[in-house]
């Protein structure tokens, strides 16, 4: 069954066109990233999806219900996490907890078993006691992230879920995402860290101006649209001109990445040990080397012409 | 049982008023401060102004005109036998100002000439202007009152047409004649000179129990209006709001919980104010039932103000800014720290058609005056069709303002 269909969505800001045209569905069961930059329309098709935005045109099915005609049927299935936390900072955990289930009218005894089971898996029973204030901003987002799925929806919608995390907690969230997966939900999540839509997505959408400019498999993407893989030489620095005149004396042409000097090759594993060998016979030895293999950021550059990064800045 | 969202909302406000120190700053804190300074300032004395009253005439309606400028509370009067004896009163700053009722003053009024009254007040500009304003207000109401009471005599035993230089005139056109002339009380003013005004003399305003209806009038005013604004407009600035709204509680039941935190807070303020005005002054009041519909008309027509403030503001930070400038300015014209007469003229038009005012004078009237059911009738009365209007504005524009884009 499709937990969520997206058709023809359009939504005018004046004259901004936020979204154009986007279709895109997801299966139940499935996690699906909408990957972009800043600007790019995922926060807004987000939140058409939760009903906080109403779309110029088009329409959003959330298990077959019309989120624009049923809105308040759909948002029972519906758990939303925006980017900011959403809690009330001179309340306690469970009191912001036991707020939001009331909203889904929960009953009493339902909501403390919950909430019990969830501050289990996310690693926060201590914290439901303290107010929110005194939290740190990973604790908030555990918290906040029970108060999305406090009423077990069937589709949770995750925006930019990770953001400002340190990369131990990110990690820790994604298990999290994952085990909730495992529990049955379906995730909507969107990001711009290309790594973690790479690590949990089945599919993703990439979006740039509104528009889908990619949908897939991560995988089937970085084949299509990543181009070739990259072998990364880094030269002592003292050698660095010297190295970039004999890759392009074996016929490369080296472009810089940081200290790195890359070529691009189509068998990457059987490159490497005759760039060694042919560096090393001319006295350069590199310091290292590396692979890369082609990453989603090469999708997106390939695709739009512009690094995500610096669409990003 | 079923976690109910209107009562967990009202729930989650109230624990929110409580742990915020600036909230309880300024539903708390502030009017009682409020109180003790004004209290020490000039707390003792019954009425504002204290007015020497010379009654030449000694008539019927001179007596009237005296009885019922006593019992507005607002000045204390002091009878003297002579002009001579009431203007050293003045000199020597044991009053503020002369009143002179002239010889005639029953006769012109009852033969229906103009009738004149004499105001002698200090050179002080405060206490002058006060006093005028103060003098000129009642004389008015008075000469309206008269007026009425003369025409509709005028009109009772008048024949239905009356001939007039060869042509005859109805009954109705004759009063309609007479009422373009009628203003039967003119006032004079004129000063005397005084070495100076001494803090005796100084406005004063109200009885011990008035603080009893500045307590609750400032917490139906100014902190309804702020807590309304702070319920409705932390809820944008958190994000919050977007976690009601993409839950299935209705929208209403969100309001209606708003509306019912907002009178817990009031109430629990109110309980609060009014038990430490006790304590600290020990104010005579006429405790009674009828405070309650009347608080509560003012409470909720307050909340349906400030969320309607909220609702009308581009962003949260205009919001709290709008109600507070509401807030200070209704205050102030309500009648809550100075009386009404002190007000020019055109702002006490103002005054009078805000229902906080009417909230401030049905409660003076019921706990510094002891009136009684028909004292608060109007009033209440007043309130609740401003609260309905209020409040169904509020919840008209809610949806609207509850919009994310």
């Amino acid at each position: 069954m499709k937990a969520l269909e997206v058709i023809d969505l359009t939504k005018v800001y004046g004259e901004v066109r936020a979204l154009d045209s986007v279709s895109l569905h997801v299966e139940e069961g499935e996690i699906f990233g909408l990957l972009g930059p800043n600007g790019a329309g995922k926060t807004t098709l987000m939140e058409i999806v939760a009903g906080l935005r109403t779309p110029t045109s088009g329409s959003v099915r959330v298990f077959g219900l019309d989120v624009l005609e049923e809105g308040r049927e759909a948002s029972k299935l519906i758990g939303f996490n925006p980017q900011e936390t959403m809690l009330y900072g001179d309340l306690t955990g469970w009191e912001n907890l036991r707020f939001v289930a009331s909203l889904y009218g929960m009953k009493e005894r339902e909501f403390r078993r919950r909430v019990e089971e969830l501050a289990d898996i996310l690693g926060v029973k201590d914290l439901l006691r303290k107010r929110v204030s005194k939290l740190s901003g990973g604790q908030r987002r555990r918290l906040s992230l029970i108060a999305s799925i406090i009423h077990s929806p069937r589709l949770l919608i995750l925006d930019e879920p990770t953001v400002g995390l340190d990369p131990d907690a990110r990690r820790d969230f994604w298990e999290v995402i994952l085990r909730l997966r495992e529990e049955g939900s379906t995730i909507l999540l969107s990001t711009h860290y290309m790594e973690e839509a790479d690590e949990l997505c089945d599919r993703v959408a990439i979006m740039d101006r509104g528009r889908i400019v990619a949908l897939g498999d991560p995988e089937e993407l970085k084949r299509r649209y990543g181009g070739m893989a990259k072998v990364v030489v880094y030269p002592k620095m003292k050698l660095a001109r010297r190295v970039e005149e004999a890759l392009s004396e074996m016929g490369f042409r080296p472009s810089r990445l940081g200290d790195g000097l890359v070529v691009e090759a189509e068998d990457p594993a059987g490159l490497t040990p005759k760039l060694i060998s042919e560096l090393s016979a001319r006295g350069l030895d590199p310091e290292r080397v590396e692979i890369r293999s082609p990453t989603l950021e090469d999708v997106f550059l390939n695709l739009t012409g512009r690094p995500l990064m610096e669409v990003m800045e | 049982m079923r976690l109910n969202p209107a009562l967990e909302v009202a729930r989650k406000d109230l624990l929110s008023f409580f742990r915020s120190k600036s909230t309880l700053f300024w539903t708390l804190a502030f009017p009682l401060m409020m109180m003790l300074l004004f209290s020490s300032m000039f707390g003792g004395r019954g009425a504002m102004f204290t007015i020497a009253v010379v009654d030449e005439d000694g008539g019927q309606i001179s007596r009237a005109f005296i009885d019922a400028l006593n019992s507005t509370n607002v000045t204390r009067l002091i009878q003297f036998p002579n002009e001579a004896e009431a203007r050293e009163q003045v000199l020597e700053g044991k009053a503020d100002a002369l009143l002179m009722i002239s010889e005639g003053f029953s006769k012109n009024l009852t033969s229906g000439r103009a009738a004149k009254l004499l105001l002698y007040t200090t050179e002080d500009p405060q206490v002058r202007t006060a006093i005028t304003n103060m003098v000129k207000g009642f004389v008015d109401a008075f000469s309206e009152e008269y007026r009425r009471r003369a025409l509709s005599e005028l009109e009772r035993t008048m024949p239905p047409s009356i001939p007039a230089g060869g042509m005859t005139l109805s009954r109705e056109e004759v009063i309609g004649f007479l009422e373009t002339f009628a203003r039967p009380v003119k006032v004079r003013i004129a000063s005397i000179a005084k070495p100076e005004v001494t803090s005796e003399t100084a406005a004063y305003w109200g009885e011990k129990g008035h603080w009893i209806t500045v307590m609750l009038a400032y917490t139906l005013i100014f902190s309804g209006m702020v807590s309304a604004a702070s319920l409705l407009a932390y809820e944008k600035l958190l994000g919050t709001v977007k976690r009601m709204l993409t839950s299935p509680a209705s929208r209403w039941s969100l309001l209606a919980g708003k509306l019912l935190g907002g009178l817990g807070i009031l109430t629990l303020s109110q309980v609060v104010l009014v038990a430490l005005t006790i304590l600290w002054l020990r104010p005579e009041v006429n405790w009674t039932p009828l405070l309650i519909p009347l608080v509560l008309a003012g409470d909720l027509a307050s909340l349906g103000l400030g969320f309607l403030v909220v609702e009308l503001s581009p962003n949260p930070k205009t919001a709290n800014e709008a109600v507070v400038t509401v807030g200070i300015m209704v205050q102030f014209v309500s009648g809550l720290y100075f009386p009404l007469e002190f007000l020019p003229d055109p702002l006490r038009a103002v005054a009078e058609v805000i229902p906080f005012t009417w909230a401030v004078k049905a409660l003076d009237g019921l706990l510094v005056m002891g009136r009684g059911l028909e004292s608060v009738m109007v009033p209440v009365t007043y309130l609740v069709v401003a609260a309905v209007i209020f409040t169904s504005l509020a919840v008209a524009l809610f949806p609207r303002w509850a919009r994310v884009e």
